[in-house]
């Protein structure tokens, strides 16, 4: 009697084996005492060990099977059938999506290059760049530096500023 | 696959859609060919796909991974393709049809024709399962996704995705075991 209990113990056990090494085990998610479980009963049950090893040789002709070359006319053909039915798309947020994906594709490497070039750039043409009068001021600032280092021009030395009439104050 | 790749495909950037195109066409077409176990129908699977992603992507909301969204419509497609045809009462072509080698280099010959009988094989392997245990095992045999990225792509529980991994594993061994299929370990 207890040797029927026995045999029919390791067969409910050989069934619940058997669901661990159709899942779990072949796809090496086991971990801890389960791996340690199934192991130890691949050791002594055949037919358990018979199903494992056939499992591993129906996943290596799958992966033989793997990574199917695509034709290289399904792109044409999609990009045919696109292009004879186009979708519309709101052109504000299409403008931005490109513009924001073509950043994207630059490397940080160029935009930081970029960025110092174009940084150096405005450095230089503020360095460089000859002086120019404000709009809306009506004296020159190199004249009144002139007016400042020698304090009344002479008539001999430079031009005559005379700004006591309304008249030439609007016309200047 | 990045944000703005996918949001400027949206848009209407065909840049974008071939970038995205290159990087996942090549699992649509392999899906679509495990499932319809037919070249034809692979390429219009992969074909159907694409237009479909191109039409819907703007109502992608981010949710969930692109490559899951992505490759559901990959299966629910191939499905429904392979049902049309056995509906008409179309056969199954080779999965892999051979191809002229004469004049490709003796080793490339002899991967072609390893590769060949492999996918004869694994063509008659997946003619015994229903189109829902083929992708479930296309999936995680030749594509190598795990238990959550599969149970993501089908919209099915954890639990159904073990099951149907073990009774298409039950079916394949079966056959392996009747056919007296031998692999090289």
């Amino acid at each position: 009697m207890s040797l029927i209990a026995g045999r029919r113990g390791f067969v409910m056990k050989c069934k619940r084996i058997n669901k661990l090494i159709l899942t779990d085990y072949i796809d090496g998610n086991l971990r801890g005492d389960d791996l340690k479980e199934v192991e130890l009963h691949l050791g002594s049950c055949p037919s358990c060990r018979a199903l494992a090893q056939d499992l591993r040789g129906a996943s290596k002709l799958f992966k033989g099977a793997a990574h199917q070359e695509v034709p290289s006319e399904i792109w044409y053909r999609i990009r045919n059938e696109l292009s004879a039915a186009p979708v519309r798309r709101n052109f504000r947020e299409a403008v931005l999506a490109h513009v924001r994906y073509h950043l994207s594709l630059l490397k940080p490497a160029v935009v930081m290059a970029c960025a110092a070039a174009l940084l150096l750039f405005v450095l230089a043409a503020i360095q460089f760049m000859p002086y120019r009068d404000q709009p809306g001021t009506t004296i020159a600032q190199d004249d009144i530096l002139a007016i400042s280092y020698t304090g009344i021009a002479d008539e001999e030395d430079g031009p005559e500023y005379d700004f006591g009439t309304s008249v030439e104050t609007f016309f200047l | 696959m990045a944000k703005s790749t996918i949001e400027a495909a949206a848009s209407g950037d065909m840049t974008a859609f071939e970038e995205i195109y290159k990087q996942c066409s090549q699992t649509v077409y392999t899906i679509a060919l495990g499932i319809t176990r037919n070249r034809q129908d692979a390429e219009e699977t992969t074909q159907d796909v694409f237009v479909k992603v191109f039409r819907e992507i703007k109502n992608f909301r981010f949710d969930s991974s692109f490559g899951t969204w992505l490759y559901r419509i990959a299966v629910n497609t191939a499905i429904n393709v392979y049902r049309k045809r056995t509906r008409n009462g179309g056969t199954s072509l080779q999965y892999d049809e051979l191809k002229d080698t004469r004049t490709v280099a003796p080793v490339i010959q002899r991967q072609d024709a390893e590769r060949h009988d492999a996918s004869k094989r694994v063509t008659a392997l997946l003619d015994n399962l229903s189109p829902e245990h083929r992708s479930c095992i296309v999936l995680r045999e030749i594509e190598g996704f795990d238990y959550n990225e599969i149970a993501g792509v089908l919209g099915i529980p954890l639990n159904t995705v073990r099951s149907r991994l073990k009774r298409a594993r039950e079916a394949l061994v079966a056959y392996c075991r009747k056919e007296g299929i031998r692999y090289e370990m």
